[in-house]
Parts: structure tokens; sequence; C-alpha cells
């Protein structure tokens, strides 16, 4: 059973770093650990010596990979651009189909007559 | 820091230093055998635990090795290493990022402790450690168990020596008050 005093102690610096150093502490006084940890140190780096990082294989990619980058930017903006034009066209043709048929009333806005019209009016004055 | 007392050890360091850079793997492992202790104390004091700081640790020697050609023989060899571990030791902290409290409590306990301390201690100090964020708790890890010196702290974790200052006093107040109630029970 815990007994808790009323007045509970104030820890001091030193206590804390004691505890502290126990629950850090490396295992020092194993000296085969250390013997286990640089084998395994050494046998890392004579791997990796041996297989380079998984990104070394992209290596000599990186120049390709560039190139098509350009590439297929290039041909991206291209099409782009090809196709802002092809609605841009087909927003003006619709403007000028729709402003064709649109009614306008008035005598400001006399058509001007045609060619048939003015032929007929000629023959009659030469007749 | 590992201190080299006398000259002579000094100058075997440098010699193996410059054998290393010359592709004497022996030599790097002569380098390894006088510096992994300390090498894994400073991991250890980064991440949360033993496995991740063996990790740290070996990442760390490995990056030494690929980088040997890039440092200079006159500097510490110790510093250097040890900087480049305790990066190797921040990129595991963030590559996991474990927040959680409890996850904390049950893997920040080293295998390697003394049976005869009380358990009720051990957890309130885990779950008072939990409360200090990662810097703050390698920071006081670093300098009362590792006895690093402020500025030293501060290039191994990348931060100014005030910050190192502040976050050691921030994390004692923290835990002294979390263990006080403990106290009266041991």
């Amino acid at each position: 059973m815990k007994i808790e005093r009323n007045t509970p102690h104030e820890w001091g610096d030193e206590e804390v770093t004691r505890v502290l150093r126990d629950l850090y502490a490396a295992p020092a006084a194993n000296a085969s650990y250390w013997d286990t940890l640089e084998s395994r140190i050494m046998t890392r780096i004579a791997t990796a010596g041996d297989s380079p990082e998984w990104w070394g294989v992209f290596h000599g990619w990186v120049r390709v990979g560039l190139a098509a980058a350009v590439l297929a930017g290039a041909l991206a903006g291209a099409a782009l651009l090809r196709a802002r034009e092809a609605q841009e066209r087909l927003a003006y043709e619709a403007v000028m189909e729709s402003a064709s048929v649109i009614p306008v009333a008035g005598p400001t806005l006399a058509r001007a007559p045609s060619r048939s019209t003015r032929d007929a009016t000629l023959r009659s004055i030469i007749y | 820091m590992l201190t080299l007392p006398e000259p002579s050890a000094r100058e075997r360091e440098h010699g193996l230093v410059v054998a290393a850079q010359r592709g004497d793997t022996e030599s790097f492992a002569a380098l390894v055998r006088l510096h992994q202790r300390r090498a894994y104390a400073v991991a250890r004091a980064i991440v949360l635990t033993h496995e991740d700081a063996e990790d740290a640790v070996q990442e760390g020697f490995l990056h030494a090795f690929r980088a040997l050609d890039r440092f200079l023989p006159d500097q510490a060899f110790g510093a250097w290493l040890n900087r480049i571990v305790a990066n190797a030791a921040l990129d595991i902290t963030r590559r996991k990022k474990v927040r959680d409290a409890d996850a904390l409590a049950d893997t920040i306990a080293s295998p390697f402790r003394d049976p005869a301390e009380s358990a009720e201690l051990r957890q309130r100090l885990t779950a008072a450690l939990s409360t200090l964020n990662e810097r703050q708790r390698s920071v006081i890890v670093l300098h009362d168990v590792e006895g690093f010196k402020h500025a030293e702290i501060g290039r191994l974790l990348g931060i100014p020596e005030g910050t190192a200052r502040s976050d050691l006093h921030h994390a004692r107040a923290r835990l002294r008050q979390a263990l006080s109630a403990v106290r009266s029970e041991l």
C-alpha cells in the first residue's frame, strides 16, 4: 500500500539526473554488445558499398528524364495553345452566326439595297 | 564529446582518419570502436528506443564513411561524427513521430536498467518525459546524462545555445514537478 506524505518532496536536479542516467544508460558493461554493434556497422558499410541506394538506380536516367519532361511540357503547351485557338474560333463563329439572325427593327438601321433591287430600279429607269 | 587527454591518442585518431580516407576499412573499424559508445549515447538521447538508437548509429557511421573525403583530418572527428549521428537520429524521429504517451512510456525504458529501481518512479519519470517535447527531452538527456555543454548541444541539434539552455531549464522544472509526488513512496 502506498503512503503519501502530506508535503511532497521537491526533487533536486541531482536526483532527476540520477534517474535519467539510469533510464538512458548505455549497455556499457556488455563488451560483446559493442563488438556486435561494430561488426553490424561495418557489415552495413560493406553492403551499402556493394549495392548502391535504391535511388542510385535512377541516376543514369536523370538526363533522359529531364529531356522527356521538357518535351512533354512543350507538347502539352502546344496542345493547349491549339485547343485555345480552336475554342476562340468557335466562339467567334457562334457570335457571328447569332448576330446575323438578330432582328433589327426601326428605320435607323435600314438594310442596304440588295444587288437585285438595285438592278430592277436601273432597269425601270432605262426602259 | 570524446576527450582525448593524451596527445598520442589524438595523433592516433588522426592517423586512423587519414588511413580511412585512403580506403583502409580496418582503420575505419578502429574509429568505429573508438566512437560508437558516444555515438550511441547521442542517438539514444534523441530517439525513443534502444533499437532506433542502434539504427541511427549505423546510419550515422555509414554517412560518415561516405562523407569521409570531405572531412578535414585536423578537425575533431568525434564532434563531426556526433553531428552526423544526431542528424540521423533526428531523421528517424521525424519519420516516426511517436507522440503517444503510452507508447513512449513503454518504449523509453532501456532494457539495461537497474532492477532495484522503483518501478513507480520509472513509470512516473517516463510519463513526465512524455510531456516534454522532443527537443527538450534530447537537451536534458544530452546535458544531464551525457555531459554535453549547451553550445555543443546547440550544434548537435541545430539550435541556438540560448534555446538549449532554456529547454534544459523548462525540462528540469517539469520533471521535478512530475516526480515530486513519487518521492514519499520510495
